[in-house]
């Protein structure tokens, strides 16, 4: 953001802030003169002075020294009567109440665009000031009041104090009358200060602003105040409850197999019954042996008696045995037959139970995310102003429409996308709308129409920003790109109109434009993009070449996915965001073609880059032609391999994975301080048997392959692969060399160091053993000679002056950008907001 | 590596300035606008440095301060205290109470915030 985006937004902040110290400031004072004797009192100046103190700082904030200097007076008297020095008399609260109305009317007067003059007020300061110095009592009542009407110049039709009333209020004799009658104008001064719903400023009261952390107060008392922490403690309750869920679920599925074992048993039941029954339909023909065994003569042998005695007595013990095994078996049979229906029961209960579960923490889990909704005017309304400050600046004319379809959405989303929209906007103004002349010429009205529109669909925000201006001239898109070398001609001619549009999202195609344009502001669209993409959205645009573009951006209304997908890679398990993937594709061996020696996969006719999520997530950025080998080997062994579409539009891959093992519910859980920030990794998941996952980041994913695309360009030509590119560094910071150096190298640049300019300069004109340096990247601030001066010694220099030049610096003004283009550099990238990415490319670039 | 401060400071305007502020450096802000909201907010998401408001409703800066230190959970968060200009004897109180660095504010008070963060390397 820019210094003027800032202060616009502080701006707005203040304005509402100020409205409400103002307003409780008068109240607060009218309590006290109404009864002197407040057994609050104290607490009442305490508050006084607070309000006052905060009034002065949020001016000092905003940047609004009138404001802040009457703020630091009133802060000034209420310290003194605090301390006893000063007696709250009517003459006292005199100049605050007229000091409250000026801060009001300085308000007002710089949301209509005029700068208030403190002059006007000095007045007020001194009276403020002489009732803090010892008192004199022939101190006559100021006369505020009539300052504190608005000069003529203002703009406003409707007055926020109207001059009639207080001049029947202010004679200069009622200083000292009694109090009720000062109560009379003060309330008088005070029902004006309200502010009348105004017509253009950015902050509108009505509407909760995105700004504070609380939903606004109304008047009805169906309405809470609370903090955010409240709902985000609340939210954070229910993902636990859904984790809880999601195990309750696995019980409920455990207690369904143990069902299973009863069936087995039936099952067994079923083949034991019949043996059971025949053995005991057996067991009678066995008696007759015994009673015949009674009955018969004895034969004479006695141990031939002994002997059948005791075959009768086994047998009978063995009848008696097997009649108790039966019966214990029936037993058995009917315990289980009741465990079965028990437990049959248990598991159908706990099944329903877990289903209930499931539904009421589902929706309670969906209305809390939607109690972090805002109405989508709170993020446009503010825009207004900001579009005032970037037409101005432009010197363009240009309106700005606003229709917010009475959308809502989480109120960090509308947070995200306001970086965005300004971006949009400013471009809409910077090269979007043409000057006023040029829109003369062609026939337009000549006032620009920027619109911002907001709509709801389904799950989805759709926020479009559109322009009546020139459109994208594709033109010099197509020279854009050429001369940035992002693409070759080749490719180029291949492209269709909506690719070529999208190469507009790449950040190497705006670094140039950091350079030559005024308004360049950092990297450009490709923030926009991978902003939108993070929040798992799209950006589209549209264009008429001469009559306009417009920008669509699309994003879930909530911030928080609900649901993941479970993946299995290699022997890892990932989860993914439902709302990243576009599609799951089948890829059989026979789709995989290869184009641009790379590996692709044909969806509906298009080919889409394939990769192996595993090589994705592995740690070096090497070849293709590794993956290519992974790819096939992967294929190979599964036959059909199952690929995850990522991403939209022209930045599509195709990724594969080892496995798809389902999709369920989604708590996303932040990393602990040290892994805050991983490559590839959003956060985590605990599932239901408790493992933890991670949880794979989109933006990161899209980045890597599209990186990836850009090194195997520079790999693949044999040559770039043996030669080391050498480059010269220069700054005077040890730090900032090393770090420079260490991202140079393991971009196998050859790399070498000067610590100021001179050094610099005379390094660049010996070379190195292997020839001379391809690239010098410098720091601006250094002693001796500082970057510009180098530069320009170099563009000077006979042998070095086709040495492409990088300025790094956290200078960051256009002026300093100017004179970086003036002094002859070929690119100026900000500190501040770089990263790797935007370097190596730009030094890539330039070497080429 | 995105780090994040939280800011303690019950004036929206000031605590936007900084947010903004801080954000363009690079940073994630959260915003608390009260004592015990801020101690929530600091032990709920352990940020890597809290830039606290002495002058807060409830529970005042140093009381804050004194807790986050005495909490094992947030003790090891650098805290910055934003003061009166006209009260370096309090600021020395801060930086007593445990606060790393103070500062006062007057119309360089983002800058020397900045500083203050870049000091501490989460800039």
């Amino acid at each position: 953001m820019t210094d003027e985006e800032i202060m616009a937004q502080v701006l707005a902040a203040f304005q509402e802030e100020q409205a409400e110290h103002c307003q409780a400031i008068g109240d607060l004072l009218l309590e006290m003169e109404r009864d002197p004797n407040h057994d609050q009192r104290s607490n009442l100046l305490e508050q006084l002075f607070r309000e006052a103190h905060s009034l002065k700082g949020g001016a000092r904030a905003a940047g609004i020294d009138p404001v802040e200097h009457v703020a630091h007076r009133m802060e000034d008297v209420f310290s003194a009567v605090r301390q006893g020095r000063l007696a709250l008399t009517p003459e006292v609260c005199d100049p605050i109440y007229a000091s409250i109305s000026a801060i009001s009317t300085m308000m007002q007067q710089i949301a209509a665009g005029q700068t208030p003059a403190i002059g006007t007020y000095q007045h007020l300061l001194d009276d403020m000031s002489a009732l803090l110095q010892p008192q004199q009592t022939e101190e006559t009542a100021p006369k505020p009041e009539h300052e504190a009407v608005p000069e003529p110049s203002e703009q406003r039709s409707e007055l926020l104090v109207d001059p009639d009333r207080l001049e029947q209020a202010a004679p200069s004799d009622s200083a000292v009358e009694a109090t009720p009658d000062r109560g009379a104008t003060p309330d008088d001064q005070l029902l004006t200060i309200d502010p009348p719903p105004q017509v253009e400023t950015a902050a509108e009261r009505s509407t909760p602003p995105a700004s504070t952390e609380e939903v606004p107060w109304e008047t009805a008392s169906n309405t809470v105040r609370l903090a955010t922490t409240v709902l985000d403690d609340l939210l954070n309750e229910t993902g636990e409850l859904i984790t809880c869920a999601v195990r309750s679920e696995q019980r409920a599925s455990q207690a369904s197999t143990l069902v299973e074992f009863a069936s087995r048993w039936r099952r067994l039941w079923r083949q034991i019954n019949p043996v059971l029954a025949k053995l005991q339909q057996q067991i009678p023909t066995l008696n007759p042996t015994i009673h015949h065994l009674n009955g018969r003569d004895l034969s004479t042998n006695p141990t031939q008696q002994r002997a059948e005695q005791n075959r009768g007595y086994d047998t009978m013990i063995f009848i008696a045995q097997a009649t108790s095994l039966i019966q214990i078996l029936h037993q058995a049979n009917d315990l289980f037959t009741e465990l079965d229906q028990g437990l049959g029961q248990h598991a159908r209960a706990m099944v329903e139970d877990h289903m209930r579960l499931a539904t009421v923490t589902d929706r309670l889990h969906d209305k809390i995310r939607r109690t972090r909704m805002l109405p989508v005017s709170t993020l446009f309304n503010p825009m207004r102003l900001q579009m005032r400050e970037m037409a101005r600046a432009a010197i363009k004319q240009v309106v700005l429409e606003i229709d917010d379809g009475g959308a809502e959405a989480d109120r960090q989303v509308l947070e995200r996308l306001r970086e965005v929209l300004l971006h949009l906007l400013r471009n809409a103004v910077d090269h979007g709308i043409e000057a006023t002349g040029v829109r003369h010429a062609m026939q337009k009205s000549p006032v620009g129409l920027i619109r911002l529109q907001a709509a709801v669909s389904g799950d989805y925000l759709t926020i479009a920003v559109s322009d009546d201006g020139a459109g994208l001239d594709l033109e010099v898109i197509r020279q854009q790109a050429l001369h940035t070398g992002l693409v070759s001609e080749t490719e180029l001619a291949r492209m269709s109109e909506t690719e070529l549009i999208d190469l507009i999202f790449l950040s190497g195609f705006s670094t140039r434009k950091t350079v030559t344009n005024l308004s360049g502001r950092g990297v450009g669209l490709d923030i926009v993009r991978s902003q939108v993409e993070r929040m798992h959205g799209q950006v589209q645009v549209e264009s008429k070449k001469g009559q306009g573009c417009c920008f669509t951006i699309s994003v879930p209304l909530l911030l928080t996915s609900s649901h993941g997908l479970l993946l299995k890679v290699g022997k890892a398990t990932y989860m993914i965001p439902i709302e990243s993937v576009q599609r799951i594709v089948p890829v059989i061996s026979g789709d995989v073609q290869t184009i641009e020696g790379r590996p692709a996969l044909v969806v509906e006719g298009r080919p889409i880059v394939l990769m192996h999520l595993s090589s994705l997530l592995s740690v070096d950025d090497k070849v293709s032609q590794y993956q290519t080998g992974e790819q096939n080997t992967a294929l190979k062994q599964n036959g059909q391999s199952w690929a995850l579409l990522l991403g939209s539009g022209e930045r599509q891959v195709a990724c594969m994975v080892d496995a798809v093992l389902g999709e369920q519910e989604l708590v996303v859980h932040r990393l602990p301080p040290p892994l805050q920030r991983l490559r590839f990794i959003a956060g985590a998941t605990i599932l239901a048997d408790g493992s933890v996952i991670p949880i794979l980041d989109l933006v990161d994913l899209l980045r890597a392959v599209m990186g990836q695309r850009h090194m195997v360009h520079l790999v693949t030509e044999p040559e770039a692969v043996q030669r080391r590119h050498r480059v010269l560094v220069a700054d005077d910071s040890i730090t900032t060399r090393t770090l420079e150096k260490n991202i140079l190298e393991a971009a196998g640049y050859h790399v070498q160091l000067a610590t100021d300019g001179l050094e610099a300069f005379e390094m660049l004109h010996r070379g190195t053993e292997e020839g001379t340096y391809e690239l010098l990247l410098s720091d601006i601030d250094m002693p001796r000679l500082n970057g510009f001066e180098l530069t320009q010694q170099v563009r000077s220099d006979p042998q070095l002056k086709h040495l492409p030049v990088v300025l790094v610096t956290s200078l960051d003004t256009p002026a300093d950008r100017q004179r970086g283009i003036a002094s002859g550099a070929d690119a100026y990238i900000v500190k501040r907001g770089f990263d790797q990415q935007t370097l190596l490319e730009t030094i890539a670039h330039l070497i080429e | 590596m995105t780090y994040r401060i939280l800011v303690v400071e019950d004036s929206r305007t000031q605590a936007m300035r900084i947010q903004l502020e801080l954000r363009r450096h690079g940073l994630e802000v959260e915003v608390a606008n009260t004592g015990p909201n801020g101690l929530q907010a600091a032990r709920n998401q352990h940020p890597d440095a809290v830039v606290l408001d002495v002058d807060l409703p409830e529970l005042d800066g140093y009381a804050v301060c004194r807790a986050l230190k005495e909490d094992p959970q947030t003790s090891h968060i650098p805290i910055v205290m934003l003061t009166r200009y006209d009260d370096a004897k309090n600021a020395l109180a801060g930086l007593e109470t445990g606060a790393i660095d103070y500062i006062p504010k007057d119309s360089y008070a983002e800058h020397n915030l900045i500083e203050s963060l870049r000091q501490l390397g989460l800039l």
